[in-house]
Protein backbone atom coordinates (compact mmCIF):
# COMPACT_ATOMS: atom_id res chain seq x y z
CA UNK A 1 0.00 0.00 0.00
CA UNK A 2 1.37 3.15 -0.62
CA UNK A 3 0.49 6.28 1.31
CA UNK A 4 0.71 9.68 -1.38
CA UNK A 5 1.18 12.79 1.03
CA UNK A 6 -0.66 16.05 -0.62
CA UNK A 7 0.58 18.54 1.92
CA UNK A 8 4.26 19.25 2.98
CA UNK A 9 6.44 16.74 3.58
CA UNK A 10 6.60 17.32 7.89
CA UNK A 11 3.03 16.50 8.12
CA UNK A 12 2.57 12.98 9.62
CA UNK A 13 -0.35 10.81 8.26
CA UNK A 14 -0.74 9.35 12.10
CA UNK A 15 -2.62 11.58 14.25
CA UNK A 16 -4.40 10.86 17.62
CA UNK A 17 -6.55 11.97 19.97
CA UNK A 18 -7.09 11.83 23.11
CA UNK A 19 -8.35 13.66 26.34
CA UNK A 20 -6.36 15.86 29.28
CA UNK A 21 -8.48 14.34 31.93
CA UNK A 22 -11.45 11.63 32.41
CA UNK A 23 -13.65 11.52 28.84
CA UNK A 24 -16.95 13.73 30.14
CA UNK A 25 -20.70 11.99 29.06
CA UNK A 26 -22.88 12.37 25.98
CA UNK A 27 -23.14 12.83 22.36
CA UNK A 28 -21.71 16.68 22.11
CA UNK A 29 -18.41 15.69 24.63
CA UNK A 30 -15.29 16.56 22.52
CA UNK A 31 -11.91 15.47 23.53
CA UNK A 32 -9.44 18.06 24.32
CA UNK A 33 -6.15 17.32 22.97
CA UNK A 34 -5.47 16.41 18.69
CA UNK A 35 -2.05 15.68 17.33
CA UNK A 36 -2.50 16.99 14.04
CA UNK A 37 -4.14 19.85 12.88
CA UNK A 38 -5.38 18.70 9.88
CA UNK A 39 -7.58 16.83 12.14
CA UNK A 40 -10.29 19.72 12.73
CA UNK A 41 -13.05 20.07 15.18
CA UNK A 42 -16.83 19.53 14.52
CA UNK A 43 -19.28 18.88 17.08
CA UNK A 44 -18.70 15.95 19.43
CA UNK A 45 -15.63 15.13 17.28
CA UNK A 46 -12.61 15.56 14.81
CA UNK A 47 -12.68 15.09 10.84
CA UNK A 48 -10.69 15.39 7.77
CA UNK A 49 -12.56 15.22 4.86
CA UNK A 50 -9.89 12.24 2.53
CA UNK A 51 -9.68 8.25 3.11
CA UNK A 52 -8.64 6.96 5.89
CA UNK A 53 -8.31 4.50 8.85
CA UNK A 54 -9.16 4.91 12.47
CA UNK A 55 -9.19 2.66 15.25
CA UNK A 56 -9.02 3.31 18.93
CA UNK A 57 -10.20 2.24 22.97
CA UNK A 58 -12.48 3.90 25.40
CA UNK A 59 -11.66 2.68 28.60
CA UNK A 60 -14.80 2.40 31.40
CA UNK A 61 -13.57 3.78 34.92
CA UNK A 62 -16.40 2.13 36.16
CA UNK A 63 -19.60 -0.01 35.37
CA UNK A 64 -20.07 1.02 31.47
CA UNK A 65 -21.93 -0.11 28.01
CA UNK A 66 -21.52 1.96 25.42
CA UNK A 67 -20.31 2.57 21.55
CA UNK A 68 -18.42 4.85 19.52
CA UNK A 69 -20.23 6.74 16.56
CA UNK A 70 -17.77 7.11 13.64
CA UNK A 71 -17.81 7.69 10.24
CA UNK A 72 -20.75 9.09 9.36
CA UNK A 73 -22.55 12.48 10.28
CA UNK A 74 -25.22 13.67 13.12
CA UNK A 75 -26.24 10.35 13.31
CA UNK A 76 -22.98 8.08 12.90
CA UNK A 77 -22.74 4.09 12.93
CA UNK A 78 -23.06 2.65 15.87
CA UNK A 79 -20.00 -0.18 15.53
CA UNK A 80 -20.18 -3.61 17.88
CA UNK A 81 -16.26 -3.38 17.83
CA UNK A 82 -16.99 -0.25 20.11
CA UNK A 83 -18.48 -1.36 22.78
CA UNK A 84 -17.07 -1.43 26.16
CA UNK A 85 -17.98 -2.68 29.75
CA UNK A 86 -16.77 -3.17 32.93
CA UNK A 87 -17.17 -6.81 33.40
CA UNK A 88 -18.64 -6.88 36.62
CA UNK A 89 -21.93 -5.70 35.12
CA UNK A 90 -22.11 -6.84 31.57
CA UNK A 91 -25.47 -7.81 30.28
CA UNK A 92 -25.55 -6.93 27.16
CA UNK A 93 -23.64 -8.75 24.19
CA UNK A 94 -20.74 -6.80 23.36
CA UNK A 95 -17.66 -7.76 21.16
CA UNK A 96 -13.73 -6.86 20.67
CA UNK A 97 -13.66 -3.42 22.29
CA UNK A 98 -11.29 -1.90 19.36
CA UNK A 99 -13.53 -0.07 17.15
CA UNK A 100 -12.58 0.74 13.64
CA UNK A 101 -13.64 2.63 10.74
CA UNK A 102 -12.31 3.22 7.17
CA UNK A 103 -13.87 5.71 5.10
CA UNK A 104 -13.64 8.48 3.11
CA UNK A 105 -14.86 10.91 5.38
CA UNK A 106 -13.04 9.87 8.53
CA UNK A 107 -15.04 11.26 11.19
CA UNK A 108 -15.68 10.13 15.09
CA UNK A 109 -18.59 12.16 15.99
CA UNK A 110 -20.74 11.04 18.90
CA UNK A 111 -19.81 8.78 21.59
CA UNK A 112 -23.10 7.17 22.17
CA UNK A 113 -23.70 6.22 25.94
CA UNK A 114 -26.45 3.03 26.98
CA UNK A 115 -24.64 3.16 30.48
CA UNK A 116 -21.73 5.46 30.86
CA UNK A 117 -20.05 6.38 34.32
CA UNK A 118 -17.37 8.10 32.39
CA UNK A 119 -14.09 7.04 30.10
CA UNK A 120 -9.93 6.88 31.61
CA UNK A 121 -7.63 9.83 30.43
CA UNK A 122 -5.93 6.72 28.74
CA UNK A 123 -8.58 6.43 26.14
CA UNK A 124 -7.92 7.29 22.64
CA UNK A 125 -8.87 7.70 19.03
CA UNK A 126 -6.01 7.19 16.37
CA UNK A 127 -6.03 7.68 12.46
CA UNK A 128 -4.17 6.87 9.55
CA UNK A 129 -4.58 9.22 6.57
CA UNK A 130 -4.39 7.74 4.12
CA UNK A 131 -4.44 9.45 0.38
CA UNK A 132 -4.36 8.27 -3.25
CA UNK B 1 14.63 27.24 -12.84
CA UNK B 2 14.23 23.89 -10.36
CA UNK B 3 10.76 22.78 -9.66
CA UNK B 4 9.90 21.12 -6.43
CA UNK B 5 7.36 18.41 -6.82
CA UNK B 6 4.39 19.42 -4.01
CA UNK B 7 2.91 16.41 -3.58
CA UNK B 8 6.03 13.81 -2.57
CA UNK B 9 5.58 9.89 -2.78
CA UNK B 10 5.18 8.24 0.79
CA UNK B 11 5.21 4.68 1.03
CA UNK B 12 3.12 3.48 4.34
CA UNK B 13 5.62 0.70 6.05
CA UNK B 14 5.26 -1.65 8.85
CA UNK B 15 7.51 -3.83 10.90
CA UNK B 16 6.15 -6.51 13.51
CA UNK B 17 7.99 -7.48 16.26
CA UNK B 18 8.03 -10.19 19.04
CA UNK B 19 8.20 -8.51 22.68
CA UNK B 20 9.65 -10.28 25.27
CA UNK B 21 10.93 -10.43 28.61
CA UNK B 22 10.12 -10.28 32.55
CA UNK B 23 10.38 -6.34 33.69
CA UNK B 24 9.58 -5.48 37.17
CA UNK B 25 8.11 -1.89 37.74
CA UNK B 26 9.75 0.49 35.56
CA UNK B 27 11.94 -1.92 33.97
CA UNK B 28 11.53 -2.43 30.00
CA UNK B 29 10.63 -5.54 27.61
CA UNK B 30 12.66 -6.59 24.91
CA UNK B 31 12.37 -5.97 21.23
CA UNK B 32 12.73 -9.83 21.02
CA UNK B 33 12.76 -10.44 17.28
CA UNK B 34 11.86 -9.36 13.58
CA UNK B 35 8.96 -10.85 12.61
CA UNK B 36 8.88 -9.23 9.53
CA UNK B 37 8.90 -5.65 8.10
CA UNK B 38 8.46 -3.42 4.65
CA UNK B 39 10.85 -0.59 6.07
CA UNK B 40 13.14 1.30 3.74
CA UNK B 41 15.84 0.52 6.50
CA UNK B 42 14.83 -2.63 9.47
CA UNK B 43 15.13 -1.40 12.75
CA UNK B 44 18.30 -2.07 14.38
CA UNK B 45 18.63 -3.20 18.27
CA UNK B 46 16.61 -6.50 18.15
CA UNK B 47 17.18 -8.88 21.12
CA UNK B 48 17.87 -5.79 23.68
CA UNK B 49 15.33 -3.08 25.55
CA UNK B 50 15.98 -0.03 22.81
CA UNK B 51 15.62 -0.17 19.50
CA UNK B 52 16.82 2.46 16.63
CA UNK B 53 14.52 3.68 13.91
CA UNK B 54 15.72 5.89 10.94
CA UNK B 55 13.58 9.33 11.37
CA UNK B 56 10.32 9.24 10.14
CA UNK B 57 7.02 9.57 10.77
CA UNK B 58 5.46 7.17 13.62
CA UNK B 59 2.85 5.75 15.12
CA UNK B 60 3.91 2.90 17.95
CA UNK B 61 1.56 0.18 19.01
CA UNK B 62 2.47 -2.67 21.35
CA UNK B 63 0.22 -6.05 22.45
CA UNK B 64 0.75 -8.25 24.99
CA UNK B 65 0.08 -11.90 25.21
CA UNK B 66 0.25 -13.65 28.66
CA UNK B 67 0.01 -16.67 31.19
CA UNK B 68 -0.69 -16.12 34.73
CA UNK B 69 -0.20 -17.86 37.73
CA UNK B 70 -3.07 -15.46 39.65
CA UNK B 71 -6.26 -13.51 38.14
CA UNK B 72 -4.65 -10.36 38.69
CA UNK B 73 -1.59 -10.12 37.65
CA UNK B 74 -1.05 -8.02 34.81
CA UNK B 75 1.12 -5.48 33.55
CA UNK B 76 0.48 -1.97 32.77
CA UNK B 77 3.28 -0.33 29.65
CA UNK B 78 3.65 2.64 27.90
CA UNK B 79 6.01 3.93 25.23
CA UNK B 80 9.36 5.94 25.98
CA UNK B 81 11.21 8.30 22.74
CA UNK B 82 14.31 8.99 24.24
CA UNK B 83 13.92 8.91 27.64
CA UNK B 84 10.33 10.33 27.61
CA UNK B 85 7.32 8.57 28.11
CA UNK B 86 4.43 9.15 24.92
CA UNK B 87 1.42 8.33 24.43
CA UNK B 88 -1.64 6.25 26.23
CA UNK B 89 -1.20 3.35 28.03
CA UNK B 90 -1.84 -0.15 27.54
CA UNK B 91 -2.66 -3.23 30.04
CA UNK B 92 -2.91 -6.75 30.33
CA UNK B 93 -5.89 -8.22 30.67
CA UNK B 94 -8.22 -5.95 32.92
CA UNK B 95 -5.11 -4.49 35.38
CA UNK B 96 -6.62 -2.55 38.29
CA UNK B 97 -9.98 -3.09 36.45
CA UNK B 98 -9.33 -1.01 33.75
CA UNK B 99 -8.90 -2.55 30.23
CA UNK B 100 -6.94 -0.40 27.35
CA UNK B 101 -5.43 -3.08 25.70
CA UNK B 102 -2.73 -1.13 23.35
CA UNK B 103 -0.43 1.24 24.37
CA UNK B 104 -0.21 3.73 21.28
CA UNK B 105 1.56 6.74 20.59
CA UNK B 106 1.78 8.65 17.18
CA UNK B 107 5.38 9.88 16.77
CA UNK B 108 7.70 12.10 14.46
CA UNK B 109 11.55 12.91 14.14
CA UNK B 110 13.54 14.18 12.20
CA UNK B 111 16.44 12.41 13.37
CA UNK B 112 17.11 9.11 14.68
CA UNK B 113 14.42 7.66 17.65
CA UNK B 114 15.49 5.47 20.51
CA UNK B 115 12.49 3.57 21.11
CA UNK B 116 11.67 1.71 24.19
CA UNK B 117 8.67 0.21 25.93
CA UNK B 118 8.57 0.65 29.76
CA UNK B 119 6.51 -1.50 32.48
CA UNK B 120 5.04 1.30 34.42
CA UNK B 121 3.58 -0.71 36.64
CA UNK B 122 2.17 -4.33 37.54
CA UNK B 123 -0.83 -5.56 39.20
CA UNK B 124 -0.25 -8.29 41.56
CA UNK B 125 2.93 -10.56 40.49
CA UNK B 126 4.04 -9.91 36.82
CA UNK B 127 2.47 -12.10 34.21
CA UNK B 128 4.39 -14.32 31.58
CA UNK B 129 4.70 -12.90 27.99
CA UNK B 130 4.03 -15.66 25.53
CA UNK B 131 5.63 -15.57 22.26
CA UNK B 132 2.55 -14.00 20.56
CA UNK B 133 3.23 -10.58 22.41
CA UNK B 134 4.06 -8.33 19.51
CA UNK B 135 5.11 -4.34 19.25
CA UNK B 136 3.55 -3.03 15.18
CA UNK B 137 5.28 -0.20 14.32
CA UNK B 138 3.53 1.99 11.18
CA UNK B 139 5.98 4.62 9.34
CA UNK B 140 6.26 7.14 6.42
CA UNK B 141 9.63 9.05 5.92
CA UNK B 142 9.58 12.06 6.79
Amino acid sequence: MSYNQRTTTTVTPFAQVTNSSNWGIGNTFQPDTVSETWLTSVTGGYEFIGKGYMFGFLIPTGIAISAVGVGDDTTPDRYTCGYYFYPGNAGRAFSDDEFVNYGTTVRHRKVDPYYWPQASDQSRINVMRVEG
Amino acid sequence: MSYIAPFANKRLQIAEIRLSGSPAANGYFTFHSLIDDTFDTAPTGLNSATLTLPAGNYIFRAFMDITRSSTNDNYVFKWEAGGTLIGVEGRTAIADNIRSDAAEVPHDSTSSISLKLKCTSIEGSAPTLTSESRAFIWRVSN
